[in-house]
């Protein structure tokens, strides 16, 4: 179904060149690309294959001989990156449409290119330090902060993506990749390492249509969410703001038919008043991180319910007369880095019932207050008249 | 149909509708191999590229 409407969107790509032949050009024929063939027979349009790896591109090849040969449209499919961005260069420069073009080629095969791009188009990103030594990528690590993601500027798959949990992790996998002898092992692309849940969001996007997206779990023993390292996926809505940031990243290098991949950071709820709901002031989904601020609870059945393998970190927030503030687990920040403004922080609570629903909490627990101390401490004290806990962190 | 791996001879099963460029794989070894031929029932294999630095998607 799917090949349909991307062969739907290819028309409109292609404009009025559906009339002519296409070509598909390839190195390795996956079930995507029989996909593909079985498609294009389907609906009955001409098309011919040719395996890259075959073709002999001659440099005085006349536009005609070359129309002659592939049609004026080419679905470029190679799976290696540089023998596909040049032969759309070629053909183009033959007057051939080329889907994807070699400038969307160019920048979504590189990532210091798409991440300049994406700059550019104001699409949120992780920071990302770009460095050209080994001693100047140990900078930008220490500049980052543990822990922070080294990624090779062309791969993909996750293929040398690795999370720098420590300065000596840090430094000895900067050092094997100085050392290595591939053609960009000397250039760093060090990026902000972003709490996200274990799991991103790959879309599909054919010319100006999301046409699919699904959650990306990773597996139990990797970071990394993927499908070619284990991750579980499941179907992901495509919502209004979800299509709006994918089209725009897509526009942003030159469209095409692409993969966006985007990731959940922590959402921020601050300075609200959250009042008088009958079921929950806040309910966190699941594999969510919600930062809390400067908020205010009252009158609630559950101020904050947090479901599974999900966090909320609760900063400078009022609770008052709820019935139950918060149910299952409460995180608390234990690993305040910065010396800014947020090294104490109180949490206030009056007259409310169960503070907090949590296992570890659950004999008549009633809170008045929680106090949090920096930097990798935090106490937590409940108050009442029969139980006072403390834990350290 | 079927062909034997020419690495490790295990027996490897290939599907009528294979298309040439598919890739097979050795249930046994792992071993990746092209199929360059199809002529009627024979199909001849090719030790297929190994994964490039710049592969991906």
């Amino acid at each position: 179904m799917l090949h349909y409407r991307l062969l739907n969107q290819l028309e409109k790509i292609g404009a009025n060149n559906m009339s002519n032949r296409i070509s598909i050009i390839y190195d390795r024929v996956r079930w995507e690309e029989k996909e593909l063939f079985s498609a294009f027979e389907a609906k009955n349009i001409p098309f011919s294959k040719y395996d890259a790896k075959s073709l002999v591109l001659r440099s005085d090849d006349s536009n005609e001989s070359i129309h002659s040969s592939f049609g004026s449209s080419i679905l470029q499919r190679c799976i290696s990156h540089y023998r596909g961005m040049l032969i759309a260069h070629y053909l183009e420069s033959k007057n051939c449409l080329v889907v994807n073009s070699s400038n969307t080629s160019r920048i979504c095969g590189n990532k210091f290119l798409s991440t300049l791009q994406f700059e550019e188009s104001d699409i949120k990103t992780p920071l990302t330090l770009f460095s050209f030594s080994d001693k100047s990528a140990e900078d930008s690590v220490e500049e980052l902060g543990y822990p922070s993601v080294l990624k090779p500027i062309v791969g993909s798959w996750g293929r040398g993506v690795v999370k720098l949990n420590d300065k000596d992790s840090a430094k000895a996998l900067i050092e094997m990749r100085y050392n290595d002898d591939g053609l960009f092992s000397k250039i760093f692309y060090i990026q902000q390492h972003i709490n996200r849940p274990p799991r991103d969001i790959r879309t599909v996007v054919v010319g100006d249509e999301v046409v699919g997206a699904e959650y990306r779990y990773s597996s139990n023993d990797d970071w990394r969410t993927n499908f070619s390292l284990g991750a579980k996926v499941e179907e992901c809505p495509i919502t209004k703001d979800l299509e709006e940031i994918v089209l725009k990243a897509s526009k942003s290098v030159g469209g095409g038919i692409l993969g966006v991949d985007l990731m959940e950071s922590e959402a921020l709820v601050e300075s609200s008043h959250i009042l008088n709901s009958h079921d929950k002031g806040i309910s966190v989904g699941e594999s969510s991180n919600v930062l809390i601020h400067n908020s205010y609870f009252k009158k609630n059945n559950i101020a904050i319910a947090i479901k599974d393998k999900s966090k909320a970190n609760v900063l400078y927030s009022n609770f008052d007369n709820n019935k139950t503030c918060s149910s299952t687990e409460l995180v608390m920040p234990n690993s305040v880095k910065s010396s800014g403004d947020i090294l104490v922080n109180i949490v206030t609570a009056i007259s409310n019932g169960l503070f907090l629903e949590h296992p570890d909490f659950t004999n008549d627990s009633y809170a008045a207050s929680i106090i949090f101390l920096p930097p990798v401490a935090w106490t937590f004290s409940i108050h009442k008249s029969k139980s006072t806990a403390t834990r350290q962190a | 149909m079927e062909q034997k791996c020419q690495d490790c001879d295990a027996t490897m099963k290939i599907l009528d509708d294979v298309v040439v460029g598919e890739i097979i794989s050795c249930p046994d070894c792992g071993n990746e191999f092209e199929v360059s031929k199809i002529d009627s029932n024979n199909v001849t294999l090719s030790p297929a590229e190994s994964v490039g630095e710049d592969w991906g998607e």
